[in-house]
Order: structure tokens, then sequence, then C-alpha cells
């Protein structure tokens, strides 16, 4: 039954067209990303306090993973503020993510339903991307002056005048509640248009089906929309880990002075710090050391994201594919041939 | 069927959707409170004078802009390295060509990923998924150190060619072609003769719009706001070379002596230009999802 | 959906044990560790006493007599780049360069690198390396050891043609710091930055009953006085604090220090002075007599124009046009415009200063020499600049000469010589060999531990030195005990 042309193309192989389109990818990122990638797990095992470090080893790892003895102030310090740094990640992550994501789905779904009518819609969606697009320079200096420590900070003025003002900048929970706020604050508009995008990707007719056979909102979302939204949520919750690890502009900068905060400190200010506090004498060893800690947790946490979601149609799929090999190679034995 | 049943339920129904369209309005205004409100004050500020700026807040705009602007353009605390056009341009040059790069490229990777299959399909998507987790602070280092060497430090090539390589942008383009990209268009095309780098550009490219879309929105806007890059290559700081976030930041940093209105002005400024882009490019996201071809 | 609830929860579980693990509690390690500083109670003075006589008032016209050393910097460039961070002085003191000498015109450059003193750090570096023109650079105190002491950063000014001699009508201090240990002399400050107390004159008049800053300087003599009008203020009932922010009163106290933090090996010296000053700030935010606000916030400048302090901790480079205390003031017909006035305050002090270094790399050597010669030596010149720029420049007979004809009036100040106030502190100014190449990072570390001590969120001052040592033991190439 196959004609000349289909015939031509199960001949021709389409592999090497699979290697074009991810060459440039490939030279790209080796040259500008691979090679500097490199050099950090160099720099991981060298020596700190020069600008051209020699390698030393895994002390830095030791530093900042083995509990030191409590005299050595040095190593307490490295060590301390490492761990610190990874419990505020790790608990602004969680405080701004959960409710992120959260707040996007459901705003996702309404803008998305089809039986809603909703004058305005675009608006809102414009509207609510918008804090996403200030530098985050900008919006760090923004918040300071809302909620900044000072008795004329807008918080203190409106709520506290004449008395003693809140210090939220300088309070360990309160800083790290408004850092989690301005994170979702900021980000909440694009996971939704994220989360969107991949709604909208789901074919029509199933919600039509689904309306038609009298399915209301909730049963359509956890029936329908939240199933097939999988690989994007997937896509979500992964780079919303990856971005959250890595945590840095909004910590670094939310302080008046010259001193970060303590209790918003990051890893990746710490690593930041390490690299870039002192100048003469800088800690590159720790720093890069930090990043490569920071990578395999990343790299574990993201394998377990995939283990668990791994989309199990393209399994079943290959399942396919190979009973399909197996079956044409017997075909193929046997001289028969059809589609 | 039970058109009986249906018709006596709706009057419920309607009420039900009632109920809920107010409880949907209410919460999305305050949400846009909350996303708008901030964002006025930073307008009011540019608006205002220093000295207003320091002794309070206020939500009514003041007739000060162009003073401001004035003061950006007049005080060399100021001109030093801002100049509004300028900047513009550069970071037009600079998150524009990257938009382009980024999109275009991450698509073609996703496409090779998903559409064909070869030997190290598998590697090469491991990779790239072992690569978007790499933390972008410290690569730095080499990143600098290679630009040294091969002396494009000051250029604009360093900004704007290693964007063709975005891992995450990759990823997502693939997994959205994975849950709503028809193969089976490709193989229509390969049929009617068609080459495969045509079959991605007139066909694929079309397909994939919703999501292009989106990425090159949060592109664009990554890039224009990405002050990081830009301070490690633009090193020397000249004023002709600087982009809008390198001169918002210098402003921002500016330690003594600051006048604040010129400081809001100038981030206001920085933001026109993002915001007018996003606001054009997103009707196109709202609007064009239709492009959806073959659906399963 | 199940596995997504499974992986979220995994994550979590296994996020919370790291954390549990590891960092509970921010104080709770730092508790028990036993502090190797001595529970003194015994304070030292505050104010140090200038062994020093600087009698040598000797300041001949020096700058013609340098003529016979030799200029050995090449003269292939054809402009002058002059790179820092801020042009508030550099482009006001090109301005005033090439006024004087018409021939220049055009000829200085100054090149923007960044807008803060780190910034410019990094910049440098960059600079220093490539093959951008650099002649001369800016050096602020808090780190001018790092650049002086290293021969690719920092060339002799000798090569310029410059004697040691040449530099004898500068303040010592300026000289010495500018000096590398070898003894080299490589960088020249055009200022010199003594600090008093700028207070309300209003508020003084009416609360205290002081009517000229002589009167003032009695109710601030020293700090047990001036802690003393504090609290006479409080008991009066006047909702009013004495100091600005604990970082202006640290300024003050920082620089009193008898010791670098440093000693010859690098090792961290913790004083009693530590103590005396933590719990003296601990007594002023507790208790009112410093404001809640931070130096360098929009609130530091809020509280100069709504009557809730009495003064500010300034230095000369707070007091010109444009500068902290017109902010302070509202600006020109800001509410407090005017209404300031400048007295010695409880100890003298100095903050900060900018040296200008001569770079390796510099191809203009004339120039370059005329310049540095304009601002530093030539007393003449270095007066036409102070009163250009209202700046106390480095050259105590420049400034004596303006102080007694009484031609400097600023605004700021009700029409008050902030000059002659400072002049005299200005001549006590020592801080050779207690400046370190890091001080800038252990001053913060300080200042943080005490302001944390001070709010409370550190219960004892032994648990606040664990945290500053721990915090300084960080910084690579200072070693802490």
């Amino acid at each position: 039954m196959a004609t000349a042309a289909q015939r031509r193309i199960k001949s021709v192989s389409y592999a090497k067209y699979g290697y074009m389109f991810i060459l440039p990818f490939f030279v790209v990122y080796f040259i500008f990303s691979f090679w500097p990638l490199i050099q950090t797990f160099i720099l991981a095992f060298s020596e700190n306090g020069t600008r051209t470090p020699g390698i030393i080893g895994l002390d830095n790892f030791k530093t900042i993973l083995a509990k030191p003895a409590e005299s050595d102030f040095k190593a307490m310090g490295i060590h301390e503020s490492f761990w610190n740094g990874m419990k505020n990640t790790l608990i602004i992550w969680f405080g701004n993510f959960i409710p992120q994501i959260a707040l996007s789905l459901l705003l996702a779904v309404w803008f998305t339903d089809l039986r809603v009518k909703m004058p305005g819609k675009g608006f809102f969606k414009v509207v609510m991307y918008m804090p996403n697009i200030i530098t985050a320079a900008s919006v760090a200096g923004l918040f300071l002056s809302l909620f900044g420590d000072s008795s004329y900070s807008v918080i203190n003025t409106l709520l506290r005048s004449g008395q003693e003002p809140w210090k939220i900048i300088t309070s360990c929970w309160p800083s790290r509640i408004l850092v989690m706020f301005i994170q979702v604050w900021m980000w909440f508009g694009n996971t939704m248009i994220m989360l969107m995008s991949g709604i909208q990707g789901i074919n029509e007719s199933l919600f039509e089906a689904a309306e038609i056979d009298g399915a209301n909102s909730t049963q359509t979302f956890w029936r329908i929309t939240f199933p097939l939204l999988k690989t994007i949520m997937v896509y979500t919750l992964l780079t919303s880990m990856i971005g959250g690890l890595q945590m840095f502009d909004i910590p670094y900068m939310l302080h008046t002075g010259n001193v970060v905060n303590d209790y918003i400190k990051t890893v990746a200010v710490f690593i930041y710090e390490m690299f870039h506090g002192n100048f003469a004498k800088p800690s590159f060893g720790y720093s890069g050391a930090a990043s490569v800690i920071l990578f395999v947790i990343t790299s574990i946490l993201g394998a377990l994201v995939f283990y668990v979601q791994r989309d199990k149609d393209a399994i079943e799929k290959k399942k396919k594919q190979k009973q399909a090999a197996k079956e044409w190679k017997r075909k193929q034995k046997g001289g028969g041939f059809s589609i | 069927m039970s058109r009986v049943t249906y018709d006596s339920d709706k009057g419920g129904y309607q009420a039900h959707v009632m109920v809920k369209s107010v409880a949907i309005y209410l919460v999305l205004i305050l949400l846009t409170l909350i996303c708008l409100v901030p964002i006025w004050i930073l307008v009011v500020n540019s608006t205002r004078l220093h000295n207003d700026i320091i002794s309070g807040v206020s939500l009514i705009p003041r007739t000060h802009l162009i003073d401001n602007i004035k003061t950006l353009k007049t005080n060399s605390l100021y001109n030093k390295f801002f100049a509004p056009l300028l900047g513009m341009r550069n970071s037009l040059i600079v998150a524009g060509c990257c938009c382009a790069l980024t999109v275009f490229f991450s698509g073609m990777t996703a496409y090779g990923l998903v559409v064909y299959d070869f030997k190290l399909k598998g590697p090469a998507f491991v990779f790239i998924l072992a690569v978007m987790m790499v933390p972008t602070q410290v690569t730095a280092v080499g990143f600098m150190r290679m630009l040294i060497q091969m002396h494009l430090l000051d250029s604009y090539i360093p900004l704007i060619i290693p964007s063709i390589a975005a891992p995450a942008i990759v990823f997502f383009m693939r997994q959205y072609m994975l849950s709503s990209f028809p193969l089976d268009i490709i193989e229509a095309a390969r049929i009617d003769g068609s080459n495969e780098f045509r079959t991605f550009l007139t066909i694929s490219i079309p397909m994939m719009k919703p999501a292009f879309a989106v990425q090159a929105i949060f592109a664009f806007i990554q890039k224009w706001n990405d002050y990081y890059n830009q301070s490690i290559v633009l090193v020397s700081g000249k004023k002709n070379q600087l982009t809008m976030p390198m001169m918002v930041q210098k402003v921002i940093a500016i330690d003594r002596n600051a006048d604040y209105g010129a400081n809001y002005a100038a981030i206001f400024l920085s933001i026109i230009p993002v915001v007018v882009i996003y606001i054009i490019l997103s009707k196109f996201i709202i609007g064009g999802v239709a492009a959806g071809g073959v659906k399963e | 959906m199940n596995k997504l609830k499974k992986s979220l929860a995994l994550i979590a579980t296994l996020a919370i044990a790291s954390t549990a693990f590891y960092a509970c509690g921010d104080s709770s390690s730092t508790a028990d560790t036993s502090s190797s500083t001595p529970d003194s109670s015994s304070s030292e003075e505050a104010s140090e006493e200038s062994s020093e006589e600087s009698s040598e008032e000797s300041s001949e016209e020096s700058s013609e007599a340098t003529a016979s050393a030799e200029n050995k910097v090449a003269e292939t460039g054809d402009k002058l780049s002059l790179l820092c961070w801020t042009g508030d002085d550099v482009e006001k003191m090109i301005e005033n360069f090439t006024d004087a000498n018409p021939d220049y015109a055009g000829k200085v450059e100054y090149v923007n690198v960044g807008s803060s003193g780190g910034e410019a750090r990094e910049q440098y570096a960059n600079y220093f390396a490539g093959d951008e023109d650099v002649d001369l650079f800016v050096l602020e105190a808090d780190w001018i050891l790092d650049y002086i002491n290293n021969d690719e950063y920092t060339a002799p000014l000798a090569d310029l043609g410059f004697t040691e001699a040449d530099f004898d009508g500068c303040y010592d201090y300026t000289v010495s710091i500018g000096t590398d240990k070898n003894g080299v002399l490589k960088a020249a400050s055009w200022q010199s930055t003594p600090g008093g107390y700028v207070y309300r004159t209003d508020l003084a008049e009416e609360y205290l009953g002081a009517k000229t800053p002589d009167e003032m300087q009695e109710f601030v003599k020293d700090w047990d006085t001036f802690t003393a009008t504090a609290k006479k203020l409080q008991d009066d009932g006047h909702k009013i604090a004495m100091a600005d922010t604990l970082g202006g009163m640290w300024q003050v106290w920082q620089y009193n220090r008898s010791n670098a933090w440093l000693d010859a090996d690098n090792k961290l010296i913790v004083d009693d002075y530590c103590k005396t000053y933590a719990d003296l700030a601990k007594e002023y935010y507790e208790n009112g007599y410093v404001t809640k606000e931070d130096q360098w916030s929009d609130g530091w400048y809020a509280i100069g124009q709504d009557d809730s302090t009495m003064g500010y901790f300034f230095c000369t480079w707070c007091l010109g046009k444009g500068s902290m205390l017109s902010n302070a003031e509202g600006g020109e017909g800001g509410k407090t415009f005017g209404k300031y006035n400048i007295t010695a305050g409880p100890s003298g002090w100095a903050w900060g200063g900018s040296w200008l270094a001569l770079s390796p790399k510099c191809d203009n050597g004339q120039i370059a020499h005329d310049f540095i010669n304009y601002f530093t030596v030539d007393a003449s010149t270095a007066k036409d600049y102070a009163l250009f720029k209202s700046e106390f420049v480095n050259n105590p007979t420049a400034m004596k000469e303006i102080v007694d004809e009484g031609s400097n009036k600023n605004d700021l100040l009700g029409g008050q010589d902030q000059f002659s106030v400072l002049y005299e502190s200005a001549a006590n100014i020592d801080m050779d060999g207690k400046i370190t190449a890091f001080d800038s990072q252990i001053k913060d570390a300080f200042n943080t531990a005490v302001t944390k001590y001070a709010k409370g969120d550190i219960a004892s001052y032994d648990d606040m030195i664990t945290e500053f040592k721990k915090e300084a033991a960080k910084i690579e190439g200072i070693t802490v005990e």
C-alpha cells in the first residue's frame, strides 16, 4: 500500500538532521558556559586569599561541611555562614514557591476557563506580569522605602507613627517573609503565564467534551487540566527550584548600609561575597566549593523531580518503538514489507 | 436528554456563576492593587522633587518629571553615565538580539530533540537538563578570564552570542512540544517534499507561536534586566556602551548626595520601553493561541 | 497529581532534614562559645591625646624647589585620564585646575569607574590589566594600603620629580598613609577630613539655652557631658536624640581607637575599647540618646528636619553644597536650611579621605606632576581650590590663611565658617599606623555586631564579640584568636 514517497521517507535516515538542529546549542554552550564551569570546579579545589590560586584538594569542602572546632573562628565563620545561607535559601524558597504556584494555578485556570466570560481579562493578565519587568535593584529600593526600618518608611509612617518603628528589614522572620512576598510578587505573573500557555496547549475539545458531560470546574480541573499540565508543572517546579536555590538579587540588595542582612543571606549571596567581598585576597576556593555543593544539591533534587514525574507516555512510546523495531527486523528477515 | 432538570437548575447555576464571578473579581482587583501600588509609587516619585520624596510618601503625582529628567541631564553626578536614549538603544540591541537568538535556537534545539531519533538524543537531553542547574554566579569567574584571553571585554558579542545556548528555554520548548506538537504534520510535510529546515521554519515555528511568544517576552525582559552579565562584560563602563540597567544601577549606587527625584526618574525611564514592548507582545500571547493546528 | 505531591513531600523532607541537622537557631551555637576576651569593665578614655606637636609650621613656598628633580614619566599620551568613582571632587578639581592653567584645558579627563568605592576597586583591576589609558586614580583611606604596597598598581611619586620635602606643607598623616612599607611615597591627598558635631541652633537655644557654638560646646565637650546632656533632654520630656545614628557615632569612636584593628602579624585586636563603645551604643540606643535610623538611609536625612535629633556627626566633606548636611536641611528653602552650626564635639575625629595615586602606566608625566602639585604642594593654588569648592585642603598654611581672613561663609551653617572650627582638630589628626588594608570589612563587621547588640538581637557582649570574630575571621589575610 505504500506510496513511493512514503517509501522514500522511511528509507532516509533523519538522524543527521537531529544533530544538525542541536549543534549550534552545543557549540555555543561549550565555548561560553562549559569552559567557565570547569574553571569553577577547579576553583573549588583551590586555595583562598589570592587572585591566582593553586590547587589544595578537598580542604574547602571540609571547612564548609564538617563541624569545626569551637576555637577556630575562621572555620566556624565560614561553616556557619554557609549553612545559615542554606537554611535561609530553603526557608525562603518554600515560603515563596508554595503560595506562588497555588496562586498562579488558580489564576491560570480562571483565565483559561471557557465558561466564564471575563471582561478585562487581558488587562488583569498584563498587570499581573508587570512586577516582573522591573529590575531587581529598583524593586529592592522600592520595597526598602515601603517597608524600611526607618520611622519614615511608608509602613512606619502609616501604622507606627509616634511609636517605636517596626524593624522589618533587620528582624529575622519579618525580613524573610518580606523577601518571600517580594519573590511571589515578582514571579507569580510569570508562573501564571507559563501555566496558561500549558493549559492553552491542551486540546480544547477535551474541555468541551467535559462541559457537555456536565463536569463542573473543579472536576474539569482535577481530571483534565491538572494531569495534562504535568509537563509544564514539572518545568515550573524545576525552574523555580533552580532559581530558588540561586536566589540572589533581592536578598542581596534589601538592606541599607554595606552589610547584607544575615537572616535573608542566601547561599548565592555567600558565594558572591566570598568571591567579591575581599578584593585583594578573595576566597575563590570557598566560593567555588559552595557552588559545587549547590550544583550537587540542585542536581539531586532535579533528578528526583524528574524520576518521579518522568514522562510515562515517552516510556510507553519507547517500548512501542522497540517492539516495532523488533517486528520490523523480523519482517525484514521474512522479507515481507507493509505499513 | 433530561432537558427539564437542566432548565430548572439553570437559575441556581447562574446565581452560582454570579457569586463566583464577583469573588473572582474581588480577588483580581486586590491582586491588581498589590501589583500596581508599588509601581505607582515609583511613577509618582519620579514626578516629585528630592525634598518632597524624603519627607514622605504620596500617591498623587506632581509635575516635576521634566525637572528630574533635566537633573539627570545636567547634574554631573548623573550625566557622566546616564543618557536615557543611548541606554535604551544599547539595551534594545542587546536584549533584541539575545531574544531573537534565544528563541530561535532554543526552538531549533528542542525541535531536534523531539522530532528526530538519534543515538545521542538521550545523552544530549540529560546534558541540557544537568547544565540547567549550574549556578550562574560562579561560572562568571571562568567567563571573565576567557573574555580577557579572547579580547572580548567591552564588546556586545559575549553578551549576545551565548544566548544561543539557553538550557532552560530549550527544556521549556521541549516540554511544550511533547505536550502539544503534532508530529504527524511533519510526516505530512515530508510527503509533500518539504526539506527539514523549511518544515521547521514554515510549519513548525508558526505552530509553536504561543511557546515562542511566551519565551520571547521572558527572554527579552530577562536580557533587558540582566545587569549581572552586562556588568562583567562591559567592564570599562564607557557611556556609549552602557545599557539601561547598568545606568540605573549606577544611579542607584550613588552613595552620596543622590537626588532621589532624579533616581526615580531614571528608574521610570528604564522601565518604559519594557512596559511598552511587553504590552505589545502580550496581546500576541493573549489572543494568539488559536494557532493550534492538529492536536493529538 | 499524586506524583507531584509525593515529589514535593520528598523534597520537603529532604530539605527540612538537611536544615535541621545544621543551622538551627541564629545564635544558639554561638551562645556557649567561650570568649577569649577578658570581661574587663575598665574603660579607656575615648579621646586620645595626640603626642605629636605639629610645630612644623615652617612650610615655605617649597613648590619651586622641586624643579631640579627629574620627571621620568613618559610624555606620549595626549590626555591625562583621572579615574574615580564619583565626580564630586574630581570634576571640581579639573575645573579649577584647567581654569588656572588654560594650556591644559580639555587635556584632563575624568573617567568614571563605577559609582561606589567597592565597584571602583573591581574596575581598577580591569583598567590596570587592559590597555586603557590610566594616569592618575583616586584611593580611599579604607583600602588605600592594598594599592600603595603593590608596585603593579602604583608608581612612586618621585618618578614625577617630586621629593619628600615637597610634601612638608601637607598634613603629616596624609603623607605617612601615602607612603608604602618601604618608605616610598606613592600617593598624595588633596584634602584633610576632620569632623565635628553639627547641631540645630534653634533647638539648642530652646532646650539648652546655648546661643553660640562655644556655649554649645560646653554641653558636648566630652562623652560624659554629651551623655549627660542627652539624658537631660530626655528627662525634660523632649523626644529628641543627641546623636544622629549609631553609624555616625561609630565613625567618631572608630577614629579614636588607640590600636589599629590588626597587629603586625595581621592578628585581630579586640581591646577594652570595643566594650566601652558597645556598652555606650547600647545605652544610647535603649534610652533614645541616638535615633534608630540607619546611616545613609532616607530616614537619616529626614531626622534633620523634624526636631527629633539635635545634631549629626559630620566631617568636612559632609558640609558642602548638595552634600549630606544639605540633604538633612531639606536643601535650599528646606525646613531647617541654615539652622545648623558646627562645634568640635566630644572628641576630635576624622572620616576617611582620598588620595591621588600615580599609575605605572601613566604617559602624561608633565600634566600629572602639575596636577598633583596644584592640589597638594602649592599652598596658594590649594587655597584657591579650598575657596572654590569649600574643601578642607591638605595644606595647613592655606587653611590658616582662610581662617584668618574669615573669607569662608557657609550658608548651610548660617554663614558660620566651618574651617575655623575644624582647623584645630585637623592639626591633631593621627591615622598613622592605625589603618589597615582590611578596615572597611572589619569596621562593617564590628558595627553590624554592635547594632545587633544595641537592638537586643544579641544578648551579651561576649556573644557579640564571638559573632564579630567569626565574621572578621572570614576575611582572608587576617587571623583571629
